[in-house]
């Protein structure tokens, strides 16, 4: 009986959707999309196409902009510059109201004064639908184009909503009454209700535990399914966005770092920071001996990517689960450091040739047994190393050069004198940092720190917007300050090239 | 716990000690004078305030609150509207402005503004009912937008944000979101303009005219020409002190209504 009522409620909100088919046109198109708040860009030429029924996720960590992109496309932030067009229509100086998407807040934000039906009717009430021609004959709707719904029409639509998020008795109740559940459940349904052509969600599980968040998860992707209605759904949950999405969008520091199904993003990541970012995963430095061969941890490995340079030094992403133990034909030999049950399977920590390693395995090894590693072809995902060392075109003042307008001393000034033009190159492993930022010689705010298996990489803003990545065995929290320390023989003083040339680095 | 209990006894004494005293004593006494003639327990007093006129003089009081304290709906609201809405650095200053004549005596406002009131006016000008209703709106005005501002600055925006996402345009959002919302403080205010203003003395005397005798003069009045027989006087005080506690009772009970914590109490 609840079963069949949940269908016909479907087929009535799903009404002005169903006769578009999935996937064939773009719903929402973001051109160069840019935010600048108080002199920080948040969102940062931003550039996307988001297809008519797709459940669209926009993934990151808290401050990557995905938040601002949704408040934008929803209108309750005017872009710095760019555009945003829904079905082709440019509607960047539309004001929410007039758009036709619908929002679940992450709060939920439900007027406190109105109880549960008569915040689900809030939108209803507001609608005007066109008449029809039986209807303008009327003297009622006598030559009106439009009009507003019914009651009858408007408690038909709310129950109905009701009933689709499985909560058909609550009309009468107050919303502060309802638990936090039930709350996003009316969130949602006061957004549906309205047979929006795109739903905004903005972390709407964030205030949820952990199973009632798995439950209006499947619950989402099952309204998803049937009403057809395009998602647009924001989380910082990479689990979360894996699970439920057709499409997933990376993001960082404002910036799209990848678009793709969550197979794409998981199995080919872009960057080291995707791989990161989205599941677990060994991330080794390596280098590209020819198409197909790549060298990490002193071995040779088969891989499948190509069209990288001869001896180009690149990221290995490895997933824990690609990682086979095994005694035959092992490619490398770790010892087990730590075992820890997951419920289905074992989180193991592996030493092997100095390197850390996550694998899953379905079997429990005791810390200290020795065991073979093997890494299939596919299993081996070859990613371009963003940067190899801190390099700055600055001058020789004195004894020191000018980094981010700091004197840093320098041991060997290699002829260079007062005045002169030179470049800087300082190692990644080669700088400090300091928890109190008074002993560095310049402070800094830690931007971001990916684990490589046996140091973190860090990229830290120094204080006037220099940015200095750190190779460090500590682990810092992103927006930590630090103090950043160099020592004089670490900086390395070279002419300035007259061309820039690729220096190949060779063992 | 029992030396903690013995403690808060400790401290609260003094205060108790001065309850007494101060509130609860001549409380006692206001009721022993209301209701004991020279010949024992009665009614001649309270007959005596429905027979002599006192209780036109109370609903006129009432009336005159009443329009107060709707004209300071009126004005207040606006101007709390745009102080809560505005961004601009100055808001907190314009209210600290609006405010600023709070910290003035009484009197001394009250006769300033006869003073303003002549030279705006002409020296000729009769005092009445519309002097002592400028002068009662520009005294307590501060009383109805500060509360007012208080709740329109908690209705969080995310509210306003949902309703623009749910179609309504501006004018909509405020009458069905941030009006409704808002109406505790407007009780509030309500509540803090009235009740002053229906007991008020010192502006019905200087602003006023006979014809706009008020409750709190008739209450001076009856003290001041009976010496040492205070039957007729504590009436009033208590009736007066009936009414406010009534509309206190009043508005508390449409705040529940409302089914929103807000304003000042």
């Amino acid at each position: 009986m609840g079963q069949l009522m949940k269908e016909a409620t479907i087929t009535q909100i799903r009404g002005a959707n169903s006769n578009s088919k999935k996937g064939l046109e773009k719903i929402i198109e973001l051109k160069n999309l840019v935010k600048v708040f108080d002199k920080e860009t948040v969102v940062d030429n931003v550039n996307l196409s988001i297809r008519k029924g797709d459940f669209v996720t926009l993934l990151g960590p808290s401050g990557c902009g995905k938040t601002t992109i949704l408040r934008m496309i929803a209108g309750f932030e005017t872009p710095t510059s760019g555009t945003i067009l829904i079905e082709g229509k440019d509607i960047t100086a539309v004001p929410p109201y007039k758009r036709n998407i619908n929002t679940v807040f992450q709060k939920y934000a439900l007027f406190p004064h109105l109880n549960v039906f008569n915040n689900i009717a809030f939108g209803l009430k507001l609608k005007r639908i066109p008449t029809t021609d039986a209807e303008r004959a009327t003297k009622k709707y006598k030559n009106m184009e439009t009009r507003l719904l019914t009651n009858a029409e408007i408690k038909q639509k709310v129950n109905d909503a009701l009933k689709l998020v499985n909560l058909a008795d609550y009309g009468h109740r107050d919303v502060e009454s309802l638990s936090g559940g039930q709350q996003q459940r009316i969130a949602i349904a006061r957004a549906l209700v309205n047979e929006p052509r795109v739903l905004l969600l903005d972390e709407p599980l964030g205030a949820l535990d952990l199973k009632m968040r798995k439950e209006m998860q499947a619950e989402l992707r099952r309204m998803h399914r049937e009403l057809g209605i395009t998602f647009i759904y924001v989380t910082h949950d990479q689990e979360e966005a894996l699970t439920m999405s057709d499409v997933i969008v990376v993001m960082r520091d404002g910036v799209v770092q990848q678009v793709g199904s969550p197979k794409q993003i998981y199995d080919e990541p872009v960057n080291a920071y995707v791989a990161d970012f989205v599941g677990e995963s060994n991330i080794i430095p390596g280098k590209m001996l020819a198409d197909l061969r790549v060298k990490f941890l002193d071995r040779e490995f088969v891989c499948v990517d190509k069209g990288f340079d001869k001896n180009e030094p690149v990221d290995v992403v490895i997933r824990p689960e690609d990682i086979e133990i095994t005694d035959t034909g092992a490619q490398l030999s770790g010892e087990v450091i730590s075992s820890v049950f997951k419920g289905t399977y074992y989180d193991l920590t592996v030493i092997a040739n100095n390197y850390e390693f996550y694998v899953k395995s379905y079997k429990d090894y005791e810390s200290g047994a020795k065991i073979g590693l093997k890494i299939e072809p596919n299993g081996i995902h070859i990613m371009e190393r963003e940067s190899l060392i801190n390099e700055y075109r600055t001058s020789v003042s004195g004894d020191s050069v000018l980094i981010g307008g700091k004197e840093f001393t320098v041991a060997n000034l290699n002829g260079f004198e007062n005045g002169d033009e030179v470049i800087a190159k300082i190692e990644f492993s080669a700088v400090e940092l300091t928890d109190d930022e008074e002993n560095g010689i310049v402070g800094g705010n830690i931007a971001s720190s990916i684990y490589k298996g046996t140091y973190y990489q860090v990229k830290v803003w120094m204080d006037n917007d220099t940015a200095l990545v750190v190779d460090t065995p500590d682990e810092w929290d992103d927006n930590d300050r630090v103090g950043i320390l160099i020592k004089p023989e670490n900086i390395t003083l070279s002419p300035v090239p007259q061309k820039e040339d690729d220096a190949d680095e060779d063992e | 716990m029992k030396t903690n209990n013995r403690a808060r006894i400790f401290f609260a004494i003094p205060f108790v000690v001065f309850l007494i005293m101060f509130v609860l004593f001549p409380l006692l006494l206001l009721f022993y004078f209301a209701f004991f003639s020279g010949d024992g327990f009665s009614f001649e007093y309270v007959k005596n305030f429905f027979t002599d006129g006192s209780l036109q003089i109370l609903l006129n009081s009432i009336i005159i609150a009443l329009i107060t304290a709707v004209i300071c709906i009126a004005l207040g609201y606006p101007v709390a509207y745009i102080l809560a809405q505005s961004k601009a650095k100055s808001a907190p200053i314009i209210l600290m402005l609006l405010i600023a004549p709070m910290w003035v005596n009484g009197l001394l406002r009250a006769f300033a503004t006869k003073q303003l009131l002549y030279a705006v006016l002409g020296s000729n000008l009769q005092t009445g009912m519309g002097t002592l209703i400028i002068g009662l709106v520009l005294d307590f005005l501060p009383f109805m937008i500060m509360p007012i501002y208080t709740v329109l600055k908690n209705v969080s925006s995310k509210y306003r944000e949902a309703s623009a996402d749910l179609g309504a345009s501006p004018s909509q959002t405020f009458a069905s979101v941030t009006l409704p919302l808002s109406i505790p403080g407007v009780i509030s205010g309500f509540l803090m303009v009235f009740t002053p203003a229906v007991s008020t003395y010192y502006l019905s005397e200087y602003l006023g005219s006979s014809k706009t005798y008020m409750i709190g003069q008739q209450l001076n009045d009856v003290f001041n020409a009976s010496f040492g027989k205070y039957g007729r006087g504590s009436v009033i005080a208590i009736i007066l002190l009936l009414v406010v506690a009534m509309s206190v009772m009043a508005t508390n009970r449409l705040s529940k209504i409302g089914n929103q914590r807000g304003g000042l109490w």
